[in-house]
């Protein structure tokens, strides 16, 4: 084995550890742990599973409906729907939850009614449900644009001919959406659809936010209230088997099916055309979730920052806005450089050992945030304690969980890429006895230049959205725009927390138009 | 100069190499023949080191370079490859792409002859994809030479082009590969481009080889049924029908001798040369003018056989008639 192979698979399980420390502790004794599985945990299941399957439909049902109205059928305002309909994935959706804070003061009539005419008791259970409700659709209005891409990729690579072929043989639109539409694109669905489940789990602040426990909700408080390490071990462990158990499920329904490559260019796309009576009736079904995934809380955040009193020199936010950036291209650098060199590893040496152990560095995407944050907790007390301040309350100890939980989303551009564009000219580059070195950075790295600069950009905003990793990990008196929203809200200074706010979405909003523009242009 | 021995592959549970053996001596060309997923790419990713087999031993000049414990990785082989899409680098001109090889630069003579042969100097400092296919195929194939390989390997080298610039490419290939001396090995699913660069052709089908020989002995003498329709139309004459045929004959485990007959090997009927013939005669069932050939189906009731002729006349040949042919 030669160094190259070496090194990947060091880094591999490097970054491995922290979810293998996890596991292997699950069985750690702990004094709360009999009280939390009593009173708790099946409150924290029960909340995880209700949240993530209303999520789950209401988000696919969004998804895909947009995608197919604004990919596959032609009318006024299409191409503009097209790219506004990712703008809600500049926004976290802790924010969105401060954004609609307010919205239970709404139901508060309806709420007082029940309590006069109906009873305490059953107006209690029917808050519960609406909350429930809201934490739903705001999920939903927020994470959809992960099914939206995905099967608007698949629409376009193979969608055209589908279509083509369909109409010619006369069928209706509503059929062609049932009969093909929707069984072609059931891979880009479920790989979407994981997407919005792993962000559902990762989320902390918004379910806290509305006083809902999830698995992570108890994760926090049993390290952060508690300090209880083995209960948080334990529970941590429940959720990945839960992840797991999604990921096994999206295998198993996904089996060999494929997105349906069928040879046809985006450039003859034909287009369903809309009548003119349902013109305006798509137009508000697509519309509709960027009112709410986006609009509505980008005008509120933006309406409080007019009402708030910001002064600049006391807020600092001009140091938490240059630790955000800093700590974020530093992680996306690095995150980029370690998925580039294990995916040539991979490609160039074709080791079978490397091809199999490297599937574990990718697993951290699936892992809440709070729960990497336990595990590199728990891995800094097996090393000697001259070197643990090293990834405790560092910035380096932070950019390293970021690499266990990002090293992901950089991952797939870059792989699918290097597949695509550099699988025969490695070979060709072998066969002409170039070292590797020559072939990484003379062919691959020039090649790859467009895709490691939309992997390094997607890492960028997650890292800049993050909130719970960097919430535990992060170095003493060190804030970032998302920690320091959430301690602003947390003190009820809302006006104050829409700078902060707003400067996230900021930050994405170029990444996120540069993102899809190219990655429009690779299909 | 190359030997495999008894070379077993897998892909997952497939096995496409199933203990294969050959020899190749220096300064051949060798033509690897055989349907899709028969092997023969597989053969050829071996021998330049970008697959291991589960099985088996490569010697190349003498030194083992695949064995149960060796392995010498393909950028110590000098094995040069040309691929089917050329894998040309398109961050680079075409000139950079000449150079890229080890040890390209000390060959710089060579090199200028090879440019200077297949005609490449105008798109030098061209990117691949400014180019045409038949461009970039040139200069894959100068890229390859200029490392002046032990053995040079094509994967389907000619199969992205028309017509007109295979015949010219492939010229072209055996052409330079007969001036360096090199040995290659050139896979390919086309006949005939096998049968124009190489000196010798081996038929391969599931992983194990079905025949080896000349171009000229393959097509004439085919060992199987398989074989003789590999390279083209052909017809089957039970022997027992004319024992006293001189033609070639196909003998097999599971059915009766045959022999084999090429429609181009018929020649109208007549006396004076039919002298140890196979004679055959039927009804036209049916004739197609392609070219300055007449493509003639004929319907021999004696025999219970359909036979296939090519017949280079100009004669009023109608439905329904009856012919008389000689083979």
């Amino acid at each position: 084995m030669n160094s190259w192979n070496f090194l990947s698979i060091l880094i591999t399980l490097m970054i491995f550890l922290p979810i293998f420390l996890i596991i292997y502790n699950f069985n750690i004794e702990s004094d709360n742990w009999a009280h939390i599985r009593e009173n708790l945990l099946g409150k924290y299941i029960f909340s995880t599973l209700y949240i993530v399957l209303g999520v789950s439909v209401l988000s696919t049902i969004i998804g895909v409906g947009s995608a197919w109205y604004v990919t596959c059928h032609e009318f006024r305002g299409r191409k503009t729907l097209e790219w506004i309909l990712i703008l809600p994935m500049t926004i976290p959706t802790y924010i969105a939850a401060y954004a609609y804070y307010d919205i239970l003061e709404l139901l508060n009539p309806i709420f007082n009614w029940f309590r006069i005419n109906i009873g305490i008791k059953e107006t209690m259970m029917v808050e519960s449900f609406l909350i429930y409700l809201i934490v739903i659709i705001l999920f939903s209005f927020v994470l959809y644009p992960y099914v939206y891409l995905s099967v608007r990729a698949s629409l376009l690579i193979s969608g055209n001919r589908l279509i083509e072929s369909a109409i010619t043989l006369g069928l209706p639109s509503n059929k062609i959406f049932k009969k093909l539409i929707l069984p072609s694109t059931k891979p880009a669905i479920i790989a979407g659809l994981s997407l919005v489940i792993m962000e559902t789990l990762n989320d902390y602040a918004a379910v806290e936010y509305f006083g809902i426990s999830t698995l992570t909700i108890g994760i926090f408080r049993s390290w952060f209230g508690m300090y209880d390490m083995a209960s948080a071990l334990k529970l941590s462990s429940y959720l990945i088997l839960f992840v797991f158990s999604i990921l096994i499920t999206e295998k198993i329904i996904r089996g060999k099916e494929r997105y349906n490559n069928i040879n046809g260019s985006q450039n003859t796309f034909s287009k369903i055309p809309v009548k003119n009576k349902k013109i305006f009736l798509v137009f508000i079904l697509c519309f509709t979730p960027f009112i709410f995934g986006f609009l509505i809380p980008f005008v509120r955040l933006l309406t409080w920052l007019l009402y708030s009193s910001f002064n600049f020199e006391d807020m600092n936010i001009v140091q938490i806005s240059f630790n955000t950036i800093f700590i974020s291209l530093i992680a996306s650098l690095s995150i980029v450089c370690i998925a580039f060199t294990i995916n040539f590893v991979k490609n160039y040496f074709n080791n079978r050992i490397v091809r199999k152990i490297s599937e574990l560095a990718i697993l951290g995407y699936s892992i809440p945030g709070a729960i990497i944050a336990i595990g590199i907790l728990k891995l800094n007390s097996h090393i000697n304690t001259s070197f643990n301040i090293l990834i405790i309350g560092s910035v380096f100890g932070l950019v390293f969980a970021y690499g266990v939980r990002f090293l992901a989303v950089a991952w797939q551009p870059i792989q699918s890429s290097m597949k695509k564009q550099c699988a025969s000219i490695n070979h060709a580059s072998r066969v002409l006895s170039a070292s590797s070195t020559t072939s990484l950075f003379k062919i691959n790295l020039p090649i790859l230049r467009k895709p490691l600069l939309i992997a390094a950009l997607i890492v960028f905003i997650d890292v800049a959205k993050e909130l719970p990793l960097t919430l535990i990990l992060r170095p003493f008196n060190f804030d970032t725009l998302a920690t320091y929203t959430y301690d602003l809200i947390n003190q009820a200074q809302f006006f104050q927390s829409s700078l902060p706010s707003l400067l996230i979405i900021v930050i994405s909003f170029p990444a996120i138009y540069f993102i899809n523009r190219n990655t429009r242009d690779e299909l | 100069m190359v030997e495999f021995e008894n070379i077993v592959k897998y892909y997952g549970k497939q096995r496409v190499l199933n203990g294969l053996s050959l020899s190749i001596g220096k300064g051949e060309i060798v033509s690897v023949v055989g349907s899709s997923g028969s092997g023969k790419t597989t053969l050829l990713r071996i021998l330049s080191g970008l697959e291991i087999p589960e099985l088996g031993n490569i010697i190349l000049n003498d030194a083992v370079v695949n064995s149960s414990d060796i392995f010498i990785p393909p950028e110590k082989r000098n094995c040069s490859l040309v691929f089917q899409d050329y894998a040309l680098f398109p961050n680079m001109t075409m000139l950079e792409n000449i150079y890229f090889g080890e040890g390209s630069k000390n060959n710089k003579e060579i090199v200028s002859e090879l440019i200077h042969v297949t005609k490449i100097e105008k798109i030098l400092n061209k990117y691949p994809h400014e180019c045409s296919g038949g461009e970039q195929q040139r200069v894959a194939l100068v890229r390859s030479m200029a490392t002046q390989p032990n053995v040079i390997l094509m994967d389907e080298p000619l199969s992205n082009l028309d017509f007109h610039l295979k015949s010219k490419i492939s010229l072209m290939i055996s052409e330079i590969i007969r001036r360096y001396t090199t040995t290659a090995i050139i896979v390919t699913h086309d006949i005939m481009d096998a049968m124009k660069i190489s000196d010798r052709i081996i038929v391969i089908d599931n992983g194990i080889i079905l025949q080896d020989g000349s171009p000229k002995e393959i097509y004439d003498s085919p060992i199987s049924k398989l074989v003789a329709r590999y390279f083209g139309e052909t017809n089957f004459i039970p022997l027992e029908l004319y024992p006293e045929s001189n033609h070639h004959i196909i003998y097999s485990n599971d059915e009766e001798p045959l022999i084999h007959v090429r429609p181009n090997q018929f020649q109208l009927f007549s006396q004076k040369n039919s002298k140890g013939k196979l004679i055959i005669e039927g009804k036209i069932k049916s004739v197609k003018n392609i070219a300055s050939d007449l493509h003639i189906f004929l319907e021999c009731q004696d025999i219970h056989l359909d036979i296939h002729l090519i017949l280079s006349v100009e004669k009023d040949l109608k439905i329904g008639k009856i012919l008389k042919v000689m083979a």
